[in-house]
């Protein structure tokens, strides 16, 4: 005993001063060889600590019973259930693709799936790691979280707006690196290393584009009136306003914003308020009032109202797949969005009989590039759809929770 | 033995082991001392992809220190450099690159180097290269037409490669010994000639009329062209999907598997057993699914670790994948 502990910083003083010697070195001199052998601080961008790079996309779902506090991760490739966070009281659950946001009185909790993909565009890495609770935000259960690569940014209620580090919730932390000068109204959105905003003036709402900073900068002259709802697609980032949507992308270095009017009057109920979409997919859908859906085409910047049954949820992959709409008979059903056709539908998938009121704590239908997953809370069940055949229930998985809200990373 | 005794010899113990490790000591600062010294002097290259940095370190062998910027197992198109690496690039004697749109995120350094008076290589474009097909004909989609950076897949423009690379090691690295350079790449240019031969004798197995790499991959364009296959893209179904697949999920491949008229797909998939399983299912018959090197060498001792050893490896795998029953079919 007496030997180790005697030795044991003298072991360590040699090693650390090796390692002085060794970086000092390498910093100053042209050894290339020693550069080589220490490179291991410039890893290679495919590599993640900590993370297992997967072939394909590492699909999970993330799902809370908001009455029993509890909180699952279920792995769609493996199918196994994990326990994570107790969260009581959530009224939503968010996605950045990695993150889960479950939004309740008491703060809003920040969730780690483990589970997520890195787009290059040319080629996509995938990833899977372990699954932790990384925390709480202190914020109001109507705070909005947006997220890029690098930033985090959390809206509270009151439209102040603080600024996260996104590679430190990757690590695990909750570390604040900014809070915005003044209010914004609803979600600001990280995007092509800005922020997007909506500034309150006068009787209007004006875009405004910070830089990650939270400096404003050159911005499109455009007003959205009542802005609800956003997306980011591949063509940019979409906003919904009273009369249409806003597209608001980055060209040459400049924002531009381009407006996608409804070109019809369109009641203030039967507006879009909230997109849902496959990630990254070009073709947004958003619940039209109580019996349609609103298919917004990006690339061709069209509005299509789809006449369905009382709506749920609704969602698409797009791409020539079918609009999936969940309706208040529990069934999913397919409609070609072009003809506006019923082409498929599924058996009752729900158990509970659900209002046409798609509100946070609805089921939802969450889409990847090959299935769908619809969650029926009271049953205990989320339910694979394969939508590019005729909705087939691909799988379906038993819960030990009831599954009322759910999102989908890994993507 | 009295506990005081134990004691000691403990001590005793102790003070043999403190000269030892200040002796040590000593040793480990003459010698990092030393080394940083003759590091001056030492010339250098610098290569980007670490295909290209096995090829160019068995041209330059101990003339000169050869860095490697992408590791084992990376992807050359999305590795970045530290802000060291980054510096180390613009005091290089030489920078040996791939190019052709390769290393996606290290090129603007190789532009910087090369603005401020760097010697840089791109090898790709001096290796004749060819441009992808069309998308149609199973190339990549938005790169239809543009020159293929995966010139490596085909052993004699590596050779070729190889002239090019000591050339310009010789014309820009001072202080190397010119004929150990011509001798290193004389050998390599032998050990490639041998290589292109037992290829030629291996792909003879396989008959003419399977011949068909039938693949996610874009990077065996050179191979196909150099030994007479045909690529025939196809999408991999991703995890879920093979959970439970319907036709349409695999279509693409069994699409690309009918028209090729084989039975193997050579892939990476995270589950290549459930992959072959459901094909098997879905076609009838026997179905392999092969994974190759494609981009990177492997760590050592990994199968794929110099640019010869990864040739063979997929070779191998080919050949072995081509010809496995294809007497029953």
């Amino acid at each position: 005993m007496t030997v180790r502990t005697n030795v044991t910083p003298w072991a360590s003083a040699t090693l650390v001063l090796t390692a002085l010697l060794a970086t000092g070195c390498a910093g100053e001199k042209d050894n290339n060889s020693r550069l080589a052998a220490s490179s291991s601080s410039a890893t290679p961008h495919g590599y993640v600590e900590g993370a297992k790079e997967a072939a394909e996309q590492q699909s999970r779902l993330l799902l809370n019973d908001p009455n029993s506090g509890d909180s699952r991760v279920l792995d769609l490739i493996t199918g196994n259930v994990h326990m994570t966070a107790r969260v009581e009281g959530a009224v939503r659950l968010g996605t950045d693709g990695r993150f889960g946001y479950l939004h309740a009185s008491g703060g809003t909790q920040v969730l780690d799936s483990g589970a997520w993909t890195v787009d290059h565009g040319d080629h996509i890495h995938y990833y899977s790691a372990a699954i932790r609770d990384v925390g709480k935000l202190a914020v109001g259960r109507q705070a909005q979280v947006r997220s890029d690569v690098v930033v985090t940014a959390v809206t509270d209620e009151d439209g102040r707006t603080v600024l996260y580090d996104r590679s430190k919730l990757e690590k695990g932390e909750i570390a604040s690196s900014r809070t915005l000068e003044g209010t914004y109204t609803g979600a600001v959105l990280p995007y092509e290393e800005h922020l997007l905003a909506f500034a309150d003036e006068a009787r209007t709402t004006k875009l405004v584009v910070l830089d990650r900073k939270g400096k404003p900068v050159a911005s499109p002259d455009v007003e959205c009136e009542e802005p609800r709802g956003d997306a980011v697609t591949r063509r940019g980032v979409v906003l919904g306003c009273a009369d249409g949507a806003l597209l608001v992308r980055k060209e040459d270095g400049a924002f531009t914003a381009k407006e996608i009017p409804y070109g019809e009057e369109v009641p203030a109920k039967e507006r879009a308020t909230s997109f849902r979409q496959r990630p990254d997919s070009d073709t947004l859908t958003a619940p039209a009032g109580g019996d349609a859906v609103w298919v917004l085409d990006v690339s061709a910047r069209t509005w299509t109202r789809v006449d369905t049954g009382p709506v749920v949820a609704a969602n698409t992959a797009g791409e020539g797949s079918p609009l999936l709409v969940l309706e208040t008979d529990g069934s999913l059903h397919g409609y070609d969005i072009a003809t506006g056709k019923q082409i498929a539908r599924t058996k009752p998938l729900l158990t509970a009989e659900e209002r046409a009121d798609t509100d946070d704590s609805a089921p939802v239908i969450e889409v990847d590039r090959s299935r769908a997953y619809v969650n029926d809370h009271e049953g205990k069940k989320v339910f694979e759809i394969d939508y590019n055949d005729d909705l087939r229930i691909a799988r379906s998985f038993d819960l030990d929770i009831e599954p009322v809200l759910m999102a989908e990373t890994g993507r | 033995m009295s506990l005081s005794a134990a004691k000691q010899r403990v001590r005793v113990g102790v003070a043999r082991l403190r000269s030892l490790i200040v002796g040590l000591l000593a040793l480990v600062t003459a010698a990092a001392a030393s080394a940083c010294t003759t590091g001056e002097d030492q010339p250098s290259i610098v290569v980007t992809t670490n295909i290209l940095g096995d090829i160019t370190r068995e041209i330059v062998g101990d003339e000169a220190d050869v860095t490697v910027l992408m590791k084992p197992n990376a992807d050359p198109h999305s590795f970045g450099l530290s802000a060291v690496q980054a510096a180390e690039l613009e005091r290089a004697d030489l920078v040996v690159y791939n190019g052709l749109g390769l290393e996606e995120n290290v090129l603007r350094h190789v532009d910087a180097a090369r603005e401020s008076g760097v010697a840089t290589f791109a090898v790709g474009d001096a290796v004749d290269p060819l441009t992808f097909r069309t998308a149609d004909d199973g190339g990549p989609e938005e790169e239809e037409g543009q020159p293929d950076p995966h010139f490596w897949t085909d052993p004699d423009r590596v050779r070729k490669a190889t002239g090019l690379i000591a050339d310009q090691v010789i014309k820009h690295v001072d202080g190397v010994d010119d004929s150990a350079i011509h001798a290193h790449a004389d050998r390599y240019d032998e050990e490639l000639t041998d290589l292109t031969a037992w290829m030629e004798k291996s792909f003879d197995r396989i008959p003419e009329n399977k011949r068909a790499l039938v693949t996610n991959h874009h990077v065996f364009g050179y191979l196909a062209d150099r030994f007479g296959f045909e690529v025939i893209g196809a999408v991999i179904p991703s995890g879920t999907t093979l959970a439970s697949p319907s036709s349409s999920d695999l279509r693409s491949l069994t699409e690309a598997m009918e028209e090729a008229g084989v039975r193997t797909v050579f892939a990476d998939s995270s589950q290549p057993t459930r992959l072959a399983e459901v094909l098997r299912t879905e076609l009838g018959g026997q179905v392999q699914v092969v994974e190759l090197h494609s981009e990177s060498l492997t760590a050592k001792g990994e199968g794929a670790d110099t640019h010869l050893r990864m040739m063979r490896a997929n070779t191998t795998a080919m050949t072995d994948g081509l010809t496995a029953g294809t007497s029953g079919d």
